[in-house]
């Protein structure tokens, strides 16, 4: 890893992670659960998510000149670190593969609907090859030129919106169960820390300026919740519950209605670039850490073989992606979003036991 | 590999031409109209003939021409117009959607369906119906200064709804709305054609125009399952101020002996509690006279006092005589349904039909009137 990095520039990330799952699946998701309430849900998801967060900024203390995989290679026995890191692997990849459809998905049910979707994945697949062969301080930068491209979209959607704003549709207040809102809540936080914890790929003593990291991090995350209960709070005010509840693409249905002055209208499509960004750094992240992980691993030294991994990582993701691609509609079948939340929720409890155990066997 | 990247990226990038559309082969609508009857839809487009703003042709054609078919399904509709027009249709500039009342009384769900699926329909497009006359026809008229026809009628609603309260603005996402939850009833602006006795009265409006019709604003319709309704201008006016949709709005009132007009500067209404079958309506209306008719004195301060109450009484009884049609028609045009589903949910849940259950329903007017201002003069100028 590179001593290039700094705290600003890493804690970053954490937008963009934060709100990979947003697109398609937590957003439609929650309002289908929590109705109304769902603005309540991202708040309760917040503090719970608070709690994991502050997990992660206590496992990057432990052993802080190692990776997550060196941690788990200094302070278990091989054969559970194999399990260990072969199965975040393994989720890492298939969180990647889902990104990556349900953006591709996205792009062909809502513009590119004569592209064949071969085209349309590979396209997407471009910047993500080019990043994924470099490393993790490449990524840094890109994300740091797109955090404010990012930052301008969303306040210009939330102004563009501001005239469609009806505090009607927030009633009735309080109506749905606590059951619902709970489960809401609880998915929120799974589907928005689980991602930020690829970040522990990098030894915090790897960041050149370390004594403000848990600040910034901190910041960041507080930051890019808030930003994220902006997405669901500017959706539900400028459409109908029952209207959103109808879309797979709420958010993106919501910048359809943006008209300012009878002069700007139009800009879904420039404004859903928010989501091009977040998902494709959330991609390149999960090949960069299933990246690094096997590098680590394996203790492999050579960087060809390096660039070699990260482009055998991305083409495995296409290999999952493009037979499934044209599966687009199927929130419906809310089962499904059992899938993302069980492996998530998997890879953050073995973190968890990861960051007890270390901590154990440092006090011991 | 980075050679190998640029060549990738070159021929990835040059795909965007994939599937293009050129300019000049697609048919740019401008207006949609539905009807339905014997099982078909019949559907008009209204397609914007850009050689007419060609700056460098001096011809006179007309801003737009107007397509009609039937089908089956709308979409079926929309490929006969295609095949006729040999382009492919794009209705990403509609500024205007007329459906009939057939069309909504007897088979909205498809063509609900139809438009929520299409993608490139905007959600703000205004929808509006025609009780009189069909979407074609409304369509068909051609418009002062050549206009093309759709601006123009979403220009005349905006125009009616600023300055007369007569208009019902709805958007297509609010019409969506409106039919997928049981408490509303679908309320749209009325566009109407004059009968050609009115324009012959008014021989201004026939200097620009090459059509021997002109559209209007009427009262807006109300639908139900079955019913069809079309508010007066009082009822209207109540709609709008519950809405609080009437700033700006010129309203008169009679006074003793003569009339007076008042401009709405800003109007607060809304319904604000639901308890023991009352429906509690608060209101705050500030206006300025602008013009004065009666013989109470002007200078006197009283006289503004007395206005007020002719105003309040006025809107007193409007909204009690539009509160009684409603319950007389079991429609729901004040929105009280929306009212007490949004604020008691679970009052609304025992009353299966609010509709039905609007008879036993009282409402209870509080309202203020606020004359601030006696227009530009200091007094009476009849005194």
């Amino acid at each position: 890893m590179n001593k290039q990095l700094n705290s600003t520039s890493f804690s970053l990330m954490i937008s963009a992670l934060n709100k990979c799952l947003f697109l398609g699946l937590l957003i439609p998701y929650m309002f289908k659960i929590s109705k109304t309430s769902t603005f309540i849900s991202v708040i309760v998801g917040f503090v719970i998510s608070l709690f994991f967060f502050v997990m992660l900024l206590l496992l990057f203390n432990v052993n802080s000149n190692l990776s997550f995989v060196g941690k788990v290679k200094n302070n278990f026995s091989k054969p559970f670190s194999f399990f260990v890191t072969h199965l975040q692997i393994v989720i890492v990849i298939m969180l990647a593969s889902m990104l990556l459809w349900r953006l591709s998905s996205f792009a062909t049910n809502e513009y590119l609907y004569e592209t064949p979707i071969i085209l349309v994945v590979l396209l997407i697949s471009l910047p993500i090859f080019y990043i994924s062969v470099n490393n993790f301080t490449v990524l840094c930068r890109f994300n740091t030129l797109c955090f404010m491209a990012g930052l301008v979209i969303i306040i210009f959607n939330f102004i563009g919106l501001l005239p469609h704003y009806d505090v009607n549709n927030f009633k009735p207040f309080f109506t749905d169960s606590f059951g619902s809102i709970l489960n809401s809540a609880i998915h929120y936080a799974v589907l928005t820390v689980s991602p930020v914890f690829l970040l522990t790929i990098v030894p915090k003593n790897d960041i050149s300026d370390c004594k403000s990291f848990n600040k910034k991090m901190m910041i960041s995350f507080v930051y890019s919740n808030i930003m994220g209960f902006l997405i669901f709070f500017t959706i539900q005010m400028s459409l109908h519950i029952d209207l959103i509840n109808l879309y797979t693409y709420p958010a993106f249905t919501a910048l359809k209605i943006i008209n300012l002055s009878n002069f700007i209208d139009s800009v879904e499509n420039i404004s859903s670039i928010l989501w091009y960004i977040y998902i494709t750094l959330a991609v390149c992240m999960c090949v960069i850490y299933a990246k690094f992980s096997i590098k680590e691993f394996y203790s492999i030294s050579n960087n060809r073989y390096e660039k070699i991994l990260g482009i055998a990582i991305v083409i495995i993701i296409l290999l999952i992606v493009l037979p499934i691609a044209n599966m687009s509609y199927y929130l419906d079948k809310i089962s499904i979003m059992k899938f993302p939340f069980y492996m998530l929720l998997i890879l953050l409890l073995s973190y968890l036991f990861v960051l007890i155990i270390s901590k154990l066997k440092n006090k011991s | 590999m980075k050679k190998l990247f640029v060549l990738l990226g070159c021929l990835f990038l040059l795909s965007g031409c994939f599937n293009h559309r050129e300019l000049n082969d697609l048919a740019i609508c401008s207006g949609l109209g539905v009807s339905y009857s014997e099982n078909k839809y019949t559907l008009t487009l209204q397609v914007v003939n850009t050689s007419a703003f060609d700056a460098k042709s001096s011809n006179n054609n007309a801003s737009f021409s107007v397509y009609t078919e039937e089908g089956k399904t709308i979409f079926e509709a929309i490929n006969k117009i295609s095949k006729e027009l040999s382009k492919e249709i794009t209705l990403t500039q509609l500024k205007v959607i007329i459906i009939d009342d057939s069309a909504i009384l007897d088979n909205l769900g498809s063509l609900v369906d139809f438009l929520m699926n299409d993608l490139e329909v905007s959600l703000n497009v205004p929808v509006v119906t025609s009780l009189k006359s069909n979407p074609k026809d409304v369509l068909s008229v051609i418009t002062p200064n050549n206009e093309i026809n759709a601006s123009y009628i979403s220009s005349l609603i905006e125009v009616n709804n600023s300055k007369f309260g007569n208009a019902y603005p709805i958007e297509l996402s609010s019409f969506f709305v409106d039919y997928l939850t049981d408490y509303n009833n679908i309320m749209l602006t009325n566009v109407e054609l004059k009968e050609s006795s009115d324009i012959e009265d008014n021989n201004d409006v026939l200097k620009n125009t090459d059509n021997a019709s002109t559209l209007y604003i009427d009262n807006p319709i109300v639908f139900n399952n079955e019913t069809v309704y079309k508010l007066n201008l009082d009822e209207s006016i109540v709609l709008n101020t519950i809405e609080n949709n009437i700033n700006d709005n010129s309203l008169t009132f009679d006074c003793n002996g003569g009339n007076f007009s008042i401009m709405v500067l800003n109007s607060k209404f809304g319904f604000s509690k639901f308890e023991n079958n009352n429906i509690y309506l608060n209101g705050n209306l500030k206006g300025t006279v602008n013009e004065y008719n009666c013989s109470w004195d002007l200078d006197d301060d009283q006289t503004l006092v007395k206005l007020e109450n002719v105003i309040k009484n006025s809107f007193y009884d409007m909204i009690d005589n539009a509160f009684n049609k409603s319950k007389e028609l079991k429609l729901d045009f004040l929105e009280i349904g929306k009212f007490i589903y949004n604020n008691y949910t679970d009052e609304y849940k025992k009353i299966k039909d609010v509709n039905i259950s609007l008879v036993d329903f009282n409402i209870v007017n509080k309202i203020s009137v606020d004359l601030t201002k006696q227009g530009n003069l200091r007094g009476d100028i009849n005194e």
